[in-house]
């Protein structure tokens, strides 16, 4: 079931339920150029909830999926003011209620991680997969990007991994992807904050654009950390090591 | 008993062929419908295919790692003789999101 709600500055986001409708929920966001669909639901993460006993919440991202892609507006404060606006639409954020789990892939997981930073106590549990320790979109040349996109061609740099990224799959806007890549990294990730939230961070061991994911670990509270053997940044997300590792930490956790 | 063939099918890229990163079942296996068959993936992004019907699995079309193009053979189930053949079935289940699902070969 698919649902549209608006977040403070009026874009439309789409969210996507899926796994045990009475399950204790879980907010579950996807990386950079993906979507709920291709990288939750088509990777097989609707029967790995069920089976768990978990509800999935799942967002579109904004310039995502079936989420509105406005040509600018992609600062991390508006990614920010989404999860609010997910929590509050969805009850999920309520004081006195059962707090939601966090799973976020990628980006996804860099959202989640600044989220609870600034919010400790919002969710029960972070799962984070595919989480680089340094910032890909750090001195990103959108102007390469866009020139590289235009003439078909790869980039260098962080304009290579979002050429990469956001000319892979047929569904995208390459347009919004560049204008949102640029304005994120106006605010480049720092993990200077230590998180108190329980977390869980997943990478795969062949992962080459999140190989310095354990070195997220001393800037964890109470975290621990799983690779997902055999797996690359892009087939982590279908895993049976991750899902049955994700979905037991959140089960674990729920409140 | 029968035998029903499904093919690897069209995921949505434009793309010709896909790798078989895991098979989660195998052959002598019995499979409830919608239960995780096997996990494909190509340059782009990896699916998790469901099974479309309940059976025993026959025949796996190929190992992991191998490279399948689409409506190329992907796996073969042994089922009911009732369950052959019949064509325009009407779910029972309310109508879920589009997922990428194997189709009766033709």
């Amino acid at each position: 079931m698919t649902t549209r709600i608006a977040s403070r500055d009026g874009v439309r986001l789409a969210l996507h339920e899926l796994g045990d409708p009475h399950g204790s929920p879980v907010l579950m966001v996807h990386g950079f150029s993906s979507s709920a669909r291709r990288n939750w639901l088509d990777a097989g993460w609707d029967r790995a909830f069920a089976d768990a006993g978990l509800r999935g919440v799942a967002l579109d991202l904004r310039g995502h999926g079936e989420s509105d892609r406005p040509p600018h507006g992609y600062d991390v404060a508006r990614f920010i003011d989404d999860v609010d606006a997910v929590l509050e639409a969805t009850g999920l954020g309520a004081t006195g209620l059962e707090r939601p789990g966090y799973l976020g892939y990628s980006m996804g997981a860099r959202l989640g991680w600044r989220y609870a930073a600034a919010h400790p106590t919002a969710f029960s549990a972070l799962v984070l997969g595919g989480l680089p320790a340094g910032d890909p979109f750090r001195g990103l040349d959108a102007d390469a990007a866009r020139a590289a996109i235009a003439r078909g061609e790869p980039a260098d740099g962080a304009a290579g991994f979002v050429v990469q990224l956001a000319t892979a799959l047929p569904e995208n806007d390459t347009d919004a992807l560049v204008a949102l890549a640029e304005e994120v990294a106006h605010t480049p990730f720092e993990a200077s904050e230590t998180l108190t939230t329980p977390t869980l961070l997943m990478t795969g061991d062949r992962d080459v654009h999140a190989s310095d994911t354990e070195t997220l670990l001393p800037r964890l509270a109470d975290g621990r950390f799983e690779p997902i053997p055999g797996r690359n940044h892009i087939n982590a997300i279908t895993s049976r090591a991750f899902k049955q590792h994700a979905t037991a930490f959140l089960v674990e956790h729920a409140d | 008993m029968a035998e029903r063939t499904f093919p690897l099918p069209d995921l949505g890229e434009g793309l010709i062929e896909a790798t078989i990163l895991e098979w989660l079942v195998e052959p002598g296996q019995w499979v409830e419908r919608n239960d995780p068959l096997v996990e494909v993936e190509t340059t782009k992004s990896a699916v998790e295919l469901p099974s479309p019907i309940a059976g025993t699995v026959k025949t796996l079309h190929g190992t992991d790692g191998d490279v399948v193009a689409v409506d190329a053979p992907l796996i073969t189930f042994e089922v009911a003789d009732a369950e052959a053949g019949i064509v325009g079935t009407v779910p029972t289940e309310t109508k879920k999101e589009r997922r990428v699902t194997l189709k009766k070969r033709s």
